[in-house]
Order: structure tokens, then C-alpha cells, then sequence
């Protein structure tokens, strides 16, 4: 049986840890999203770039944010998404956690809002 | 500002399946935990009654092309992406999909001038009831702004 969600506003989503982004994740994520842009993928051609490296494509970020919803998923579903893209995720930067803070309650959903932060060392 | 002239076109409307392969494929490109992106058992319970796609899945999809829109292929920087959904999207459903050149404009920052490309995705059922929208903000940086005839 469903269990009704509980929220107030304020709480906060469980955070959630990633694992550093490496090449193998920019492939597979290359290939389930058709995103084959040569800078996440090539070395050349992020350096022509004039980048550090390959960059994660920045739908796979915004796509490993929705992870913090799948514990809430058998309740509903996101009904609206909001990112904007601050910087770039790098092959070679740590991992990073993302945490969530529900901000408004709104017709029986909630409004998240989502903050990326950097784990230490990062 | 940049294609002035294609602001408010749109793009044919595309047909096309939400594939289960293709729903399990994403959910294991970033290591998505929930089952209710690859097992029917689970999904069966569901509200929904079936396999649901992941939040952005949305962004895998063809959405035709804008006649005589040619963005460069390389140097676009991605600024913004939301969606809003009316339901959720079910595996096997086929979608009617189109995109739109919502609105251009400049910004003078710090790094020059640049040009935003507000886009509109959208998918509707077969009914002609929508079920979501995506926009996103694509950002032409000044240098890559000279190569595009406006």
C-alpha cells in the first residue's frame, strides 16, 4: 500500500553521493541519449576545445539530479523540473553530492529546489 | 538578434514509440535504482499501471528540425533546461513531438555579446493532449555568433 508522503517545507531530501564521472559513464550516457558531441567523449577534441578535459554532458547532470526523487517515486511523479547550468562537470573532478530542500508546497506536490554541492576536496 | 526570421517556427510533427529498451537503457546509463523503469512487476504497481520513463528521457527524442535553422555543431553552451509534464510518460505509448525557436535574444556579459536560443520540445498524445514541455536556454557565445549569418 502506498504510504501518504509527509513533507513540510524545509525539509530536506535525502542527499545522494555519485561516483566520480568517468569515461565509461560518458559513453554509456552518450549512448542511451544520442549525445555523441565529440568533447565528452574525445580527448582531441575537448583540448580544440580549449578545455581541461572531456566535460560530462550537461543533461547527464540535470539526468543524475532526478535521482534524489527515486525513494518518492512510487508516490507520484516530478511533475516540473528546473536547472540552470552553473559550470562544468569535468572527467576529472570528484565525486559531488546533491541534496534537495523542499521550498513550497503547491496543490499537493512540492517545489524542490535543488542545490549541487561540491564534496570536499572538490 | 540571431535568427530573427525563425522565431516562432516550428518544426513538422514527429511520431514516435517511448521504447522499453530504450527507458531500461537510460536508467542504467546513470545508474537509476528505482524498478519502475525496468520491471513490469513493479510498475504494475504502480498508479500508473506501467513502465514510466525518467524524469529527462524526454531529451533522447527526435523533434523534426526547423526548416533553415543551422546552429554550428560545436561551441553551443547549454544555459537551461526545465520540463513540465501533464502525466507521466508509459513505455509503448507513441507521442506526437515538435520543436519551436521560442525566442532570440542578446545579453552583453562579461565575455562579449551573447545570443539566447529560448527552445520549445514538446509531446503530445495521439488525442492531441499535451503531456509534456522542455525549454531550454542554448547560449551562442560572441566568437561563434560571427559565424552565423543572421
Amino acid at each position: 500500500l502506498i504510504e501518504a508522503l509527509s513533507w513540510a517545507v524545509g525539509d530536506e531530501l535525502e542527499g545522494h553521493t555519485l561516483p566520480p564521472v568517468d569515461r565509461m559513464r560518458l559513453i554509456t550516457y552518450a549512448g542511451a541519449s544520442g549525445g555523441f558531441n565529440p568533447i565528452h567523449l574525445v580527448d582531441e577534441a575537448a583540448k580544440e576545445a580549449g578545455l581541461p578535459g572531456n566535460i560530462a554532458h550537461g543533461m547527464l547532470t540535470v539526468a543524475t539530479m532526478g535521482l534524489l526523487f527515486f525513494p518518492y517515486l512510487e508516490h507520484g511523479y516530478v511533475k516540473g523540473f528546473r536547472s540552470r547550468f552553473l559550470g562544468m562537470v569535468s572527467r576529472r573532478r570528484p565525486s559531488r553530492r546533491r541534496s534537495g530542500e523542499r521550498r513550497k508546497r503547491d496543490r499537493g506536490g512540492a517545489i524542490v529546489r535543488l542545490r549541487r554541492v561540491r564534496a570536499a576536496g572538490g | 538578434v540571431l535568427y530573427e526570421r525563425l522565431v516562432e517556427l516550428r518544426s513538422e510533427l514527429v511520431g514516435n514509440l517511448v521504447e522499453r529498451g530504450a527507458v531500461r537503457r537510460f536508467a542504467e546509463a546513470i545508474d537509476d535504482p528505482s524498478p519502475l523503469y525496468v520491471d513490469e512487476g513493479a510498475a504494475a504497481r504502480n498508479r500508473y499501471g506501467r513502465i514510466v520513463a525518467l524524469l529527462t528521457f524526454p531529451r533522447t527524442f527526435d523533434y523534426g528540425r526547423i526548416e533553415g535553422l543551422e546552429l554550428p555543431p560545436a561551441g553551443l553552451i547549454h544555459g537551461e533546461f526545465r520540463i513540465a509534464y501533464e502525466r507521466p510518460l508509459l513505455v509503448d505509448e507513441e507521442l506526437l513531438r515538435r520543436m519551436e525557436l521560442k525566442a532570440s535574444y542578446d545579453k552583453q556579459s562579461r565575455r562579449g555579446l551573447l545570443g539566447l536560443l529560448a527552445f520549445e520540445r514538446t509531446g503530445e498524445g495521439l488525442q492531441g493532449e499535451s503531456v509534456f514541455a522542455a525549454n531550454d536556454i542554448v547560449v551562442v557565445t560572441e566568437a561563434l555568433r560571427r559565424g552565423i549569418e543572421v
